[in-house]
């Protein structure tokens, strides 16, 4: 019979042993490398979502909010498309129609309690389902460009302008080093210089920063930029209460119940000689724009009590008709805003909704 | 009773053995890495996820209509309860891999196409809760799974090297019985 286990000769045994345990020792080193992630991190990606994300919670105080932008409010109304860009894309979202959209405006940092004209930045979010294959998930800022144009040194910019955990002070001649070293930020270095916010969320503009695909029915491609252009029409903003913590929410509900607050979607298509992976450089004024419609905000609520807030605005989520460039920023964007609304997503599941809203405070 | 496996019980394991620790070296690795190569590898772990979902079934029901050899008869109680354990905890993760990853991408309204050919419909309603109850499932069903894999090659290992018995050749395409009765058919 086959199957029996002859004994063999002890020496024979001790062999047999022996490449027994080297191979299970290559079979568990093999386990072990797959588990923490073989790929994880390459010479030009020495920094993972998670190390990022780390970062990003240096001195969090709230748990169950996002990492970064987690003060915000949720908003919601129709994208009024005009339908001038469904030749450029077969995308849904551009053929003439109303799509009901839902979205955010919030502010720079990692605490869902900061006082509102402290952020050095200011965003606009949206998302818009049209079915599956036809959703599109937008993640704007008020800068035009990003500083740096890798992942690795996005982390580097962010270390150096982190304040010093002992002082609890950022430290000038980091910064300083970090710019010098860096002369890809002269765009940003400009723009941020040049910035004075406005007293509303309405009355800003919000940009995608990195570029797009627009792909048309013949599978021809044309790279994009797109930014959100605040359409006020010299109506009166409304009285900004500078001593609120949430001086820009108060007036974004206030103005909502007088009137609708619209942005015009305009498009910047690039030309042959713009490079559509650098989101550090601008592209200039005479390139072709094209508006491919309105955004009108009807409505406006905490983002506790609406959906925006369990919302992961990952820009990468794109309709068909629609493709992320290989801008190595836009490429990192899924997996940081991945791993940010993991950690928040497990908080909320394991504390109560009680708890989570307590954390407000006084808002 | 047969020494070996069924020629379509083997081609299953082997093709799926081979798509499953890719899938969990790329898994581990995507959800770290910021590279550029972040959405095609999203985009090929969740087709090849619903590839793996349709083959397991498949399996189950091969398993059902062929034959499973017996191990040998010395091999210990405990050991041949581990070794079914083993098998058992194996088939309920490649179940549960596919099915919280599926679910995890519905509780956050992601749409899971199946190669660029067609799109799968949701089966959840979005929550952030669900996402994290199916994400964190996802991660801890892989790390259990990755485990019972390295005891499966283990106890295989053990049964080829050190005991030298039918077990491992029971799944190996083993062309060494066929060179044997080659030789012996010369001689």
């Amino acid at each position: 019979m086959s199957n029996e286990f002859t004994t063999p000769p002890p020496n024979n045994l001790k062999k047999r042993y022996g490449l027994f345990i080297v191979c299970v020792c290559l079979v568990v080193l093999a386990a072990y490398l797959i588990a923490t992630g073989l790929y994880s991190s390459t010479p030009s990606n020495q920094i993972s979502a998670q190390t990022f994300v780390d970062l990003q919670e240096t001195n969090m105080p709230v748990p169950g909010f996002r990492r970064a932008h987690a003060k915000g409010i949720c908003i919601s109304g129709e994208f009024v498309a005009n339908g001038a860009l469904s030749t450029l894309s077969t995308a849904s979202v551009f053929k003439q129609g109303r799509y009901p959209f839902m979205g955010r405006f919030s502010i720079a940092g990692n605490n869902p309690t900061a006082p509102d004209l402290k952020a050095p930045v200011r965003s606009l979010a949206f998302s818009i389902d049209l079915g599956a294959e036809h959703q599109w998930r937008v993640a704007m800022n008020t800068p035009p460009v990003m500083a740096v144009a890798t992942p690795d040194a996005f982390f580097k910019q962010l270390s150096a302008l982190a304040p010093d955990p002992s002082t609890g002070k950022r430290d000038p001649s980091k910064i300083q080093a970090f710019f010098k070293a860096h002369p890809e930020t002269a765009a940003f270095i400009a723009w941020k210089d040049g910035y004075e916010p406005t007293d509303s969320f309405a009355a800003e503009r919000y940009h995608s920063i990195n570029a797009f695909y627009l792909h048309d029915a013949n599978n021809n491609k044309r790279a994009v930029r797109f930014a959100a252009t605040p359409q006020l029409n010299n109506i009166d903003l409304g009285a900004l209460d500078k001593n609120s913590d949430d001086a820009l929410q108060e007036q974004l509900i206030q103005m909502l119940e007088e009137k609708h607050v619209a942005f015009d979607l305009e498009f910047t298509i690039a030309s042959s000689e713009d490079d559509e992976n650098d989101p550090t450089i601008p592209w200039p004024e005479q390139r072709e724009r094209i508006i491919g419609g309105q955004l009108v905000i009807a409505s406006a609520s905490a983002q506790n009590e609406s959906r925006c807030g369990s919302t992961n605005f990952d820009p990468l989520v794109l309709p068909t008709g629609m493709s992320a460039t290989a801008d190595p920023i836009l490429r990192a964007r899924s997996a940081a805003y991945a791993e940010s609304y993991r950690r928040r997503a497990k908080e909320r599941l394991l504390t109560d909704e009680e708890t989570i809203n307590a954390q407000l405070g006084a808002q | 009773m047969s020494q070996s496996y069924s020629k379509s019980s083997k081609i299953l394991h082997w093709a799926m053995a081979l798509m499953l620790l890719s899938m969990l070296a790329l898994g581990f690795s995507m959800v770290e890495n910021l590279a550029i190569w972040h959405i095609q590898a999203i985009w090929l772990h969740k087709s090849f996820g619903l590839l793996a979902l349709v083959i397991v079934v498949i399996r189950i029901v091969n398993r059902w209509f062929t034959v499973t050899p017996p191990l040998p008869s010395d091999v210990d109680r405990m050991q041949a309860f581990a070794a079914k354990a083993t098998q058992v905890g194996l088939y309920g993760a490649m179940l549960l891999m596919p099915v919280s990853g599926y679910l995890m991408q519905s509780a956050d309204n992601r749409v899971i196409t199946f190669f660029g050919l067609f799109p799968l419909p949701s089966v959840i309603a979005p929550s952030i809760e669900r996402y994290a109850l199916f994400r964190e499932m996802h991660a801890i069903v892989a790390l259990v799974f990755l485990v019972l894999i390295t005891v499966h090659i283990c106890g295989a290992l053990y049964h080829g090297i050190v005991r030298r018995d039918k077990v491992l050749s029971s799944m190996t395409f083993s062309t060494k019985r066929a060179q044997q009765n080659k030789r012996e058919s010369k001689q």
